[in-house]
C-alpha cells in the first residue's frame, strides 16, 4: 500500500503544478480505479512474499526531492543492504508522520528536527542518522520576500500575507522563536499575519513568494540554494532578507516499533551508502553528501527554541 | 493569317468588350461573389461556433474548479486554491479560451485565490466584482457577456457550496477580442484563397478565351479581305480544336479555297475568251483582205499578160482599184471607233424619217410592211451621222432577217433623260448562242455579210454614251433597242469624245 502511495502522491508535490489533471470525467475515474486495482494486486503479491518482515519508513513532501522513482530505487537499495523489504510511506505533513510513528505504524521516518525533539521528549522516538550536505549536518532557515518587495525585515511584513512550509517544521518554530526577527518571539501569529497558509513543501513556499501570492515566507536554506542552482528563474523572483542560526538537518528517526538490531542495520545501511556506486548515485539524487551519526545533541538549538517559544496551537485554518 | 488579336477596351459598356476580357472578368466576378457569400456565412458561422466553444469551455472550467475546491474554500486553504486555479488556467488552451482572470472568492467577494496574485492580493475584495453584478448572487451557474475594465468579456459565475451552504464563488473572465480576430483571420484567409483562385481562374480563362477566339478574329480579318477582293492574301486559318469553332474555321477555309479556284478558273476563261475573240478578229480580217487580194492578183496577172491591150489594162486597173477599195473599207470599218471626230449637232426629229425613204423601196420589193412611229416632238442634240449609221445598220439587218416578208417596226421615243430607238422584225429570231456572239466582229450569218455591222454599231452607240440591247425569240423575231442619253439642246459642253459643241437652235435645220 505504501509503495503505491509514494507513486500516487508523488505527483502532488511541488511538481503538481505542471502535471495534467482533470477532476471531472468518468474516464479518469475509471482509469484511476484500474490503476488502484492493479497496484493493490501488485502490493498484495509482494506482501505475501515479505510478510511481516517489511520495514516501513515515513517521508513527507517537505523534502526537496519527491521523485517517486528515486524512492523506489532507494527502497530497493535499502532492502538489499538491510536484507529486509523496505517500504517508504508518504504523508503530506510532518504531523501525520509523527502520528504514524506514535502509533507504531512506522519503524522509521525521515522527519524534521522539531517533531523529532518532541518525539524524544514524549519517549517514542530515537535517533538513527543525519544527512550531511557539503560537510555539515546543518541548515539555516531563510526569510524570503518577492524580489520586488521593499521589506527589509520581518517587521516590514507585519500585517501581510505569509507562507509557511509545515506547522510542525523547525523553520516554523524558528520563526515563532524570533530567529528571523532579532530574537523577538512572535507572540501572536494572528496579529502578525492575519492571512497565512502552509504549503507543506519548502519548494512551494518559494513558489508562493515568487508568484507574490504571499508577501513573505520561511524556507529551508538548503532547498532555496538547491532551487537557485536548478530553477534560477524562480528563485530570482525572491530575495532572502534574513537567515536564522543553524539547525540539525532533518534526521532519520526510529519509532518504538523498531528494535535496536533494526536501528543498527538501517544505520549501517545509510552510513554505507556512499561506499558503493548505487548508494552514491541515490545520495546524489537526494542532494545529500552522506549520512552520518551525530547524535541528538545536534538538535539542541531546537530544544532552546522550544523553551522560549509560545506554543501556538497552529493548524490549518 | 491574322496576327495576334489586339485586346482593346474602347468603352465602358461591357457589351462592347472583347471576349478575351469578358471571360476573365466574369470568372473573377463569379469567384469574388462566391467568396463574398462564403465570407459572410463564415463570419456569422465562425462567430457562433467560436462563441459556443468558448462558452462551453468556460462553463467546464468553472465546474471543474467548483468541484475540486469546495473543501479548500471551506478551509480557506489559500495555497491549494491558488495551486489548483493556476494549474487549471495553465491547462487551459489560451488560444481557444484566453483567460483574462480567474478568481475564487468567499461569500463576501473577498478573494481567496486569483490567477494574477501580483495584481490582486488575497484577503481583499475582488477588483472585477462590479462586472459580476447580479450574477454573483445567482444561485446557479451564470454565463454572460459583459465588460471588464471597459473591454468586452465573457463572464462566468459559479457558486461553491459546502455541506449545502453557499460559501463562495468561482468567477472567471475570458477575453472575447480573439473571436473578432479569429473571424477576421478566417475572412482574410477566404479572401486570400479566392484572390488566388481568381488570379488562376482569370489567367486560365484568358488563355483559353484567347485560344478559342483567335480563329474567330482570323475569320473576321479574312472575311474583311474577301470583301476587299484580296482573296489571294488569305492564308488558311489554323484549326486548334475540333469543336464548333473548329468546324466553322474548317468550313470557312474550304469556302475560301473554292472561291480561289473559281477566280482562277474565271481568269483563265477570260484570257482564253479574249484570245479566241482576237483569233476570230484576225481570221476575219485575213479573210476579208484575202478575197480582194486574190482578185487583185488576177488583175495584176492580167495586166502583165495584156499590158498592150488598153481595154484589158483598163479593166485590170479598175479591178485593182476595186480590190484596194474593199480593203480600205474593211480597215475603215475596223477603225471607225478610233477616228470619231464628228461634231454634235441639233437634229430635227423629222430627219429620222429620211431613213424611212431609204428602206421603203427595198421593203416593198421584199413584201415587208413598215410600221414607222416617230414620237420625238422636239429637236435634240446628237451625233447625227453616227446615229443614222447605227439605225440604217439595224434597219437593213431587220429587212435581211425577213426574206419571206413580215413587219418592220421602227419606234423612236423620248423619256426624261434618254432617247430610245427600237427596230423590230418578225423574222426567224435567234437562239441564245447566236445572240451571245452577234456583237463580235466578223460574226455573220449571211453569206455575203462582213460581220462588222453590229460590232461597229455597238462601238458607235457606246461612243455616244448609250447602250444597244437585243431581245430575240426564235420563230417570232428580234428587237434591237438603242438608248442614248438626251443632251439638252440649249447647253454647250465637252462631250466624252472631246468635241466642242454649240447650240444651233436658231439656225435652220439642215438635212
Amino acid at each position: 500500500m505504501s509503495a503505491w502511495e509514494i507513486r500516487m502522491n508523488g505527483a502532488n508535490g511541488f511538481f503538481r503544478l505542471a502535471a495534467p489533471m482533470c477532476l471531472s470525467g468518468a474516464c479518469v475515474h475509471m482509469k484511476a480505479y484500474v490503476v488502484r486495482l492493479l497496484a493493490a494486486l501488485l502490493i498484495a503479491g509482494s506482501m505475501i512474499g515479505y510478510a511481516s518482515a517489511e520495514v516501513r519508513i515515513g517521508i513527507t513532501q517537505a523534502m526537496f526531492v519527491k521523485d517517486s522513482l528515486t524512492y523506489d530505487r532507494w527502497a530497493k537499495y535499502l532492502s538489499r543492504s538491510m536484507g529486509q523489504p523496505v517500504l517508504f510511506v508518504y504523508r503530506k505533513s510532518y504531523g501525520e508522520i509523527q502520528e504514524l510513528l506514535r502509533q507504531g505504524d512506522l519503524h522509521f521516518a525521515w522527519t524534521c528536527g522539531y517533531p523529532f525533539i518532541k518525539g524524544v521528549q514524549d519517549g517514542f522516538l530515537r535517533y538513527v542518522a543525519t544527512p550531511e550536505i557539503g560537510a555539515e549536518p546543518l541548515y539555516r532557515i531563510y526569510l524570503i520576500v518577492p524580489a520586488s518587495s521593499t521589506a527589509r525585515s520581518l517587521d516590514d511584513l507585519k500585517g501581510g500575507i505569509f507562507a509557511f512550509s509545515d506547522p510542525d517544521s523547525a523553520s516554523f518554530r524558528a520563526f515563532a522563536a524570533g530567529q528571523l526577527s532579532q530574537g523577538k518571539p512572535i507572540m501572536s501569529l494572528n496579529q502578525w499575519f492575519p492571512i497565512r497558509f502552509f504549503t507543506y513543501s519548502h519548494a512551494e513556499t518559494v513558489k508562493a513568494v515568487a508568484d507574490r501570492v504571499a508577501d513573505g515566507g520561511s524556507v529551508d536554506g538548503h532547498v532555496w540554494e538547491a532551487m537557485a542552482a536548478i530553477l534560477p528563474e524562480l528563485t530570482r523572483k525572491t530575495r532572502v532578507i534574513a537567515r536564522s542560526g543553524t539547525y540539525g538537518l532533518p534526521p532519520f528517526v526510529a519509532s518504538w516499533r523498531a528494535d535496536e538490531r533494526q536501528i543498527a542495520i538501517l544505520q549501517k545501511a545509510l552510513l554505507d551508502m556512499n561506499g558503493d556506486r548505487e548508494g552514491k548515485s541515490i545520495l546524489e539524487l537526494l542532494q545529500v553528501t552522506r549520512f552520518a551519526r551525530h547524535g541528538d545533541k545536534l538538535y539542541d538549538s531546537i530544544r532552546v527554541d522550544l523553551g522560549s517559544t509560545p506554543m501556538w496551537r497552529e493548524a490549518p485554518p | 493569317m491574322a496576327g495576334s488579336p489586339a485586346v482593346k477596351l474602347d468603352t465602358f459598356d461591357p457589351r462592347h468588350w472583347p471576349l478575351q476580357i469578358k471571360f476573365p472578368v466574369t470568372v473573377v466576378a463569379i469567384v469574388y461573389s462566391v467568396a463574398l457569400i462564403a465570407g459572410v456565412i463564415a463570419q456569422v458561422w465562425e462567430t457562433k461556433l467560436v462563441r459556443n466553444a468558448l462558452e462551453n469551455r468556460a462553463q467546464q472550467l468553472a465546474l471543474t474548479l467548483v468541484l475540486s475546491n469546495a473543501e479548500s474554500v471551506a478551509r480557506m486553504d489559500y495555497w491549494v486554491l491558488y495551486a489548483n486555479l493556476s494549474k487549471q488556467a495553465g491547462v487551459l488552451d489560451q488560444e481557444m479560451a484566453p483567460l483574462l482572470f480567474g478568481s475564487i472568492v468567499n461569500d463576501e467577494g473577498i478573494v481567496l485565490a486569483h490567477t494574477h496574485p501580483e495584481r490582486q492580493r488575497i484577503g481583499i475584495l475582488l477588483a472585477e466584482l462590479d462586472s459580476f453584478e447580479g450574477m454573483y448572487s445567482d444561485p446557479g451557474l451564470v454565463v454572460r457577456y459583459g465588460t471588464v475594465h471597459g473591454n468586452e468579456a465573457l463572464l462566468v459565475s459559479a457558486p461553491v457550496e459546502y455541506r449545502g451552504k453557499r460559501i463562495g464563488s468561482v468567477l472567471l473572465g475570458f477575453d472575447t477580442d480573439f473571436i473578432r480576430e479569429r473571424v477576421l483571420a478566417t475572412v482574410i484567409a477566404i479572401g486570400a484563397v479566392s484572390t488566388l483562385l481568381a488570379i488562376i481562374g482569370s489567367l486560365l480563362s484568358w488563355v483559353y478565351s484567347r485560344r478559342t477566339i483567335k480563329p474567330i478574329v482570323s475569320l473576321t480579318a479574312s472575311a474583311e479581305k474577301i470583301r476587299a477582293g484580296q482573296l489571294d492574301e488569305i492564308a488558311p486559318i489554323q484549326v486548334y480544336e475540333k469543336n464548333e469553332i473548329g468546324d466553322l474555321v474548317a468550313t470557312f477555309n474550304g469556302m475560301v479555297e473554292q472561291l480561289k479556284e473559281r477566280d482562277a478558273l474565271n481568269a483563265q476563261l477570260q484570257v482564253s475568251e479574249k484570245l479566241a475573240a482576237i483569233g476570230r478578229l484576225v481570221s476575219g480580217v485575213a479573210h476579208e483582205i484575202n478575197n480582194p487580194v486574190g482578185g487583185m492578183k488576177n488583175a495584176l496577172e492580167c495586166l502583165r499578160m495584156f499590158s498592150n491591150d488598153p481595154k484589158r489594162r483598163e479593166e485590170s486597173i479598175h479591178l485593182l482599184e476595186s480590190g484596194l477599195g474593199q480593203i480600205e473599207g474593211v480597215v475603215d470599218s475596223l477603225l471607225v471607233q478610233h477616228r470619231s471626230t464628228e461634231t454634235i449637232s441639233v437634229c430635227n426629229p423629222r430627219c429620222l424619217d429620211d431613213l424611212f425613204l431609204l428602206v421603203r423601196h427595198d421593203c416593198e420589193l421584199r413584201n415587208i410592211r413598215i410600221d414607222w412611229r416617230n414620237e420625238l416632238g422636239r429637236p435634240f442634240m446628237v451625233f447625227r451621222a453616227r446615229l443614222q449609221q447605227v439605225l440604217i445598220n439595224l434597219l437593213v439587218n431587220a429587212m435581211h432577217a425577213m426574206p419571206e416578208g413580215g413587219t418592220l417596226t421602227f419606234h423612236a421615243s423620248e423619256r426624261d433623260s434618254t432617247l430610245a430607238f427600237v427596230v423590230e422584225d418578225t423574222g426567224s429570231g435567234m437562239p441564245q448562242k447566236q445572240i451571245d456572239r452577234i456583237f463580235e466582229p466578223f460574226f455573220t450569218t449571211r453569206p455575203n455579210g462582213t460581220g462588222l455591222g453590229l460590232w461597229v454599231s455597238m462601238g458607235l452607240v457606246h461612243a455616244m454614251g448609250g447602250d444597244l440591247e437585243v431581245e430575240s425569240e426564235v420563230g417570232k423575231g428580234t428587237r434591237f433597242s438603242v438608248i442614248i442619253p438626251r443632251i439638252p439642246a440649249d447647253t454647250e459642253r465637252e462631250t466624252d469624245m472631246g468635241v466642242s459643241i454649240r447650240s444651233e437652235k436658231d439656225e435652220p435645220v439642215h438635212h
